[in-house]
């Protein structure tokens, strides 16, 4: 117990300390900096402007309310912006680490080797999709009925919960460029996976409803989180994020652990 | 007791063989040839604590094969391996934290922020304390006369100098075994000399165990007094350098230059001629004729100067690997 206490400790002192040096890289090119702050704005901006007006035709789906389907939407750019806060871009980088077998430095390095794989770059201005998200939750859910200090708390910690699970599916598909070289085509599936996150899981019939709590877990990127706050049914909510989340990146642990004992160098 | 313990390793590549042409390429679909690669046969030896090994080879001769797999990133096909008592693929944590590896081709260093800042990262990494990272930091920058150049982004250093940060980061936490795969490749004459005399006192002070591998011969000369070889992952010889040195080097070198002009004719008989010009000769003879051939020399030509020399280890080296 105490040896997990001080592993974690250690990977948040090191978590911060690649986060300074992130700011740093960022301030290198401030001009760069702004110009993916802006991008990733209007990014934001235009989907929110077509989710008003999607949405606003369309007064309930699926047993969620039209508030609730705009704090399905906000709830997966807050989980979109801590991925890229923390481990996005590492893990999209993998396959050229692997590639060019920059990946080496991380087998050597007293830390798990997911971690330092992964958690390597924090996209700063991605800040902005987490103040877009935070612009569609706030009056809505003001609008259902103000949500109880409960509701927010166990709201924010479902979301470090469901980005864990998104975390479990990321780490989990990366290392099979071990096997597959770059994986181009599975990141297009991951922002599919993400962009499925906006849409209520009711929509579906019950066995794809059980894909997306499973193998492709997108019910937890929006849907549940905003359950979450909205209903009564927190706990058993919560409590499956959390399962879910254990289970996932446990097998991303079997799944670096298996992948990366294959590991034959880039010259190799 | 050896600090580092190999036995009977073996790294075995498969890969598929590929023909040109798109045609290969898809017949290749359906019906591919394996091809196995040994980059380390049957390797086997040890090294005892404090001790500088020189690890030489030509390119592909399995000697970043083998760094890598007594550093845990890759995982042999067979044998074992012992680095400090753990098997280094185990990839365990106490072990993580007593060794470091320098790759001359690879950087670990942040490109855009200064050389400083990953010194930060590596001290965290490591869990170096603060009093202690100051006082390795003060020490190796000073040793390496880098103290003013650690603030300046990597991009902006040279390539002595990154290699200099290089090796600051990678000894920020004072590691028992130090591996280094070609630490003076590319770099000029005056940064390679003075990478070398840092190793060699920073051996010398810290006890620290080192294996070299290095294209390099004045790397070897100057820092090892042990060799290990190895050719197409075999192991070609393991001793001293000063006895290896001994048992291959059979000729010595005369150059020879003369007052008036000579002919090439004239030097039959004198050894293997390896440069010649009307005033100038180089002579490969044998050790055993030198004495003679060169007393023949000066009583037979109109000699200026000449300079009797031992083989170059490059030389020797060569020699050995071409089976000569």
């Amino acid at each position: 117990m105490k040896q997990a206490a001080h592993k974690i400790l250690h990977m948040w002192r090191v978590f911060v300390a690649i986060f300074r040096m992130s700011i740093m890289m960022h301030l290198t090119t401030p001009l760069g900096g702004v110009m993916k702050f802006a991008s990733v704005f209007v990014d934001m901006l235009i989907y929110v402007v077509f989710a008003k007006i999607i949405f606003s035709y369309i007064p309930a789906v699926g047993g969620f309310s039209n508030d609730q389907l705009y704090m399905i939407v906000g709830t997966s750019m807050l989980i979109e912006w801590i991925s890229w806060f923390t481990f996005r871009a590492g893990t999209a980088q993998t396959p050229d680490k692997i590639q060019s077998g920059k990946i080496e430095s991380v087998f050597i390095r007293p830390l798990p080797a997911p971690f330092l794989a992964f958690f390597t770059r924090m996209d700063i201005e991605d800040v902005t999709r987490a103040v877009t998200g935070l612009m569609l939750i706030v009056p809505h859910a003001a609008a259902i009925a103000s949500p109880t200090a409960l509701h927010v708390a166990l709201y924010a910690i479902a979301l470090l919960g469901s980005s864990a699970i998104y975390y479990a599916l990321l780490a989990s598909i990366s290392p099979l460029a071990f096997f597959f070289g770059k994986l181009d085509g599975l990141w297009a599936v991951v922002n599919d996976i993400n962009n499925m996150g906006r849409y209520p899981f009711t929509i579906f019939t019950r066995k794809v409803r059980w894909i997306f709590f499973t193998i492709l877990p997108t019910a937890f990127l929006g849907s549940v989180p905003t359950l979450i706050l909205t209903t009564n049914d927190h706990w058993q909510w919560l409590a499956l994020t959390f399962a879910v989340a254990g289970i996932g990146i446990w097998i991303s642990v079997l799944i670096w652990n298996w992948a990366a004992s294959h590991y034959s160098g880039a010259s190799g | 007791m050896a600090i580092i313990e190999v036995s009977h390793l073996n790294k075995t590549y498969e890969y598929y063989k590929k023909e040109a042409g798109l045609g290969a390429a898809i017949r290749g679909l359906f019906r591919r040839e394996k091809l196995f690669t040994h980059a380390v046969n049957d390797v086997s030896f040890a090294i005892e604590e404090g001790e500088f090994v020189g690890f030489l080879g030509p390119n592909g001769a399995g000697k970043t094969t083998t760094l890598k797999i007594l550093s845990g990133i890759l995982h042999p096909t067979s044998g074992d391996a012992r680095v400090m008592g753990f098997t280094p693929w185990e990839r365990r944590t106490e072990f993580q934290k007593q060794f470091a590896i320098v790759m001359g081709q690879k950087n670990q260093l942040w490109w855009d922020l200064p050389a400083v800042d990953s010194f930060m990262l590596n001290k965290e990494i490591y869990e170096v304390s603060d009093r202690a990272y100051k006082q390795t930091l003060g020490e190796l920058t000073d040793l390496l006369d880098i103290t003013d150049i650690i603030d300046r982004p990597v991009r902006k250093l040279s390539l002595g100098q990154r290699m200099k940060a290089e090796l600051v980061a990678a000894l920020l936490h004072s590691p028992r075994v130090l591996f280094l795969d070609e630490p003076t490749i590319g770099l000029d004459v005056v940064s390679q000399q003075k990478i070398r005399e840092f190793l060699k006192r920073y051996n010398e002070e810290k006890k620290t165990t080192i294996i070299l591998t290095s294209h390099y011969m004045d790397d070897v000369e100057a820092l090892t007094r042990r060799v290990i070889m190895i050719d197409h992952g075999v192991k070609v010889y393991d001793g001293a350098l000063t006895d290896m040195v001994a048992r291959y080097v059979d000729h010595k070198i005369l150059e020879v230059t003369f007052t008036e002009p000579v002919l090439k004719k004239d030097f039959r008989g004198c050894g293997e001629l390896q440069e010649f010009d009307s005033h100038r000769v180089v002579l490969s003879v044998s050790k055993k004729r030198s004495k003679e051939v060169a007393a023949r020399l000066l009583a037979s030509f109109p000699v200026d100067d000449i300079l009797i020399s031992e083989e170059s280890l490059e030389d020797v080296v060569r020699k050995m690997f071409q089976g000569k």
